[in-house]
């Protein structure tokens, strides 16, 4: 049973970071990224693909968030010196990119059947102690990834950066320059993906391409709207409610309910769809902000 | 001083500005009129950067603002408001204030996360401006209310006060008195004077030509893109080329 929620806490942290990403570039910048899998994916085959070349774990990891940082600068340039609903499109479309590079570029992923045998973190120790120790480094990832945020968000770049959000021409006439501050946004938040990779290929082991579909993107969108958007404690429990639920409904047969298993995955999403729903009608702010008027 | 020379702004086969110039002069108010389509907020748009010039030029003090981005324009201090008033909405009123007062270095990334003291005590007078700005514009009351939810007259006033942040050394100002009441009014008059005395150079572009002829120390008046006449509010005043432009007469 402790292995099995160790587990569980494991992947909930992983999209904590995730969502703590979305949540620095639509929370507080406003940026639509609907492809935040693909820094996701940077991150996880760039540490997978170092550390099975004989890279230490800690520098494959450092890569992969510099990997998925500068990955984000181009996207940045291209896109948001456009109007800004042109980064929703490109960033779909950007992920997908790269979830086919990284089917067909064989030589270096693996292609379709994806990467197998990408080290564990802490290797050494005995097998019944290694999800415990990994679950408390991220953890610890988080505590740090967080407090960085929360000091960041609370400076006078926060303040920049929803100013953006909230009115990209009054803060260009105000003196702030615009895509500078969206491009800084997406990078850093990248970065983060990226570290989320990391530590998913190296929980794993095993990754390929499938695990990086559009879907990821979507539950991490999920968990920021229903946790409520610009506040991280909110998107932390969004994201902890979600993966309960994703978690919670493999037990619906338990409970004598007769659906195989696509009929299952099919009642997931009616019923996720349903939760946004009641959220958007009730709560649109989110669970875990306090509801205001104005 | 600002000098606008000769400047010309077309969207696509329309030519909305058609050759403006003019200069604009410290602790003086340059009042801009004109009737709907003139041009006037265009040729702010133009100033400001948001519509570069096809033709033209920008100076201030000599140095030419020629294809500059907006935000590099209000770095250099000439700095717009809006005519329909684009608050924070999310954000309360001080944060808007402080938002528009901390310019770069102070919102970098380096110094929201490493920014020892020097960066504090910046933050601090910025705090202090704000407040201060809060006051003069009897906004402290509702200082921590979100900017969305301020009434139309309050927004103009917070418009006003968030460009002041910037500490400009023009400030072009977008209708200050349309839908505000007149108790309101009568105090942006009074604001806007106290900047002129403060050393700032005015653009305000308004409707209200009673208004406008009672504030400015000279007076433009646009017509369909072009610079009809400039002078004293008295000289305007009398002379019959205005009142045609407005009353859309044309007499010989």
């Amino acid at each position: 049973m402790t292995a099995y929620l160790v587990a569980i806490g494991i992947i909930a942290l992983i999209y904590v970071l995730l969502a703590l990403s979305l949540n620095l570039q639509w929370g507080h910048t406003g940026l639509i990224n609907f492809g935040l899998v693909a820094f996701f994916a940077i991150g996880a085959y760039v540490s997978g693909i170092l550390s099975l070349n004989g890279w230490p774990i800690v520098l494959s990891m450092t890569a992969a968030v510099l990997a998925a940082a500068v990955a984000a600068w181009p996207l940045g340039r291209l896109t948001l010196t456009l109007k800004e609903d042109y980064l929703a499109v490109i960033a779909v479309g950007f992920s997908e990119v790269v979830r086919s590079v990284l089917e067909n570029e064989s030589w270096l992923t693996g292609g379709p059947s994806g990467l197998p045998g990408v080290p564990r973190l802490y290797a050494q120790a005995p097998a019944g102690m290694r999800d415990m120790l990994m679950f408390m480094t991220l953890v610890i990832a988080v505590i740090v990834v967080f407090a960085l945020l929360q000091r960041l968000l609370r400076s006078p770049f926060g303040g920049s950066l929803r100013g953006v959000r909230d009115n990209e021409m009054a803060a260009a006439a105000l003196g702030k320059n615009v895509v500078s501050f969206k491009t800084r946004s997406l990078v850093l938040g990248s970065g983060i993906a990226g570290l989320a990779g990391a530590f998913y290929a190296h929980y794993l082991t095993f990754i390929s391409p499938e695990q990086f579909t559009p879907d990821v993107t979507f539950n991490v969108w999920i968990a920021v709207i229903i946790g409520g958007s610009g506040r991280n404690i909110g998107v932390i429990l969004g994201t902890f409610l979600l993966i309960v639920f994703l978690e919670g409904t493999r037990f619906l047969n338990d409970i004598g309910i007769g659906l195989d298993g696509s009929q299952l995955g099919a009642l997931r999403f009616i019923l996720i769809g349903l939760a946004l729903v009641l959220c958007m009608l009730y709560r649109p702010a989110g669970l875990f902000v306090k509801p205001e008027r104005g | 001083m600002l000098s606008v020379t000769d400047i010309h702004v077309s969207f696509g086969p329309l030519k909305v500005l058609r050759g403006i110039s003019f200069q604009a002069q410290p602790r003086k108010i340059l009042g801009i009129i004109g009737p709907n389509g003139a041009g006037k907020s265009t040729l702010f748009s133009a100033i400001s950067g948001f519509y570069p010039p096809n033709k033209g030029t920008v100076k201030l003090n000599d140095e030419s603002l020629h294809r500059l981005r907006p935000d590099q324009i209000a770095s250099k201090g000439v700095v717009r408001t809006f005519q329909v008033p684009r608050e924070f909405g999310d954000m309360t009123v001080l944060q808007n204030l402080l938002v528009a007062g901390s310019s770069h270095p102070i919102d970098s990334i380096m110094a929201g996360l490493f920014g020892g003291r020097k960066v504090a005590e910046a933050q601090a007078r910025i705090l202090e401006r704000a407040h201060q700005m809060l006051e003069r514009l009897n906004l402290t009351v509702v200082a921590n209310n979100r900017a969305r939810a301020l009434s139309g007259g309050q927004k103009k006033l917070l418009e006003l006060g968030r460009a002041l942040m910037v500490q400009p050394k023009v400030l072009l100002v977008d209708e200050p008195f349309a839908g505000v009441a007149p108790a309101l009014r009568d105090q942006l008059v009074d604001h806007l004077r106290g900047l002129r005395e403060e050393g700032l150079c005015l653009l305000v572009v308004e409707h209200d030509i009673e208004a406008i002829m009672q504030l400015s120390d000279r007076v433009c008046v646009m017509v369909e893109g072009t610079m009809l006449i400039e002078g004293s509010p008295a000289e305007v005043q009398a002379d019959a080329r205005v009142l045609d432009a407005y009353l859309g007469a044309v007499t010989s």
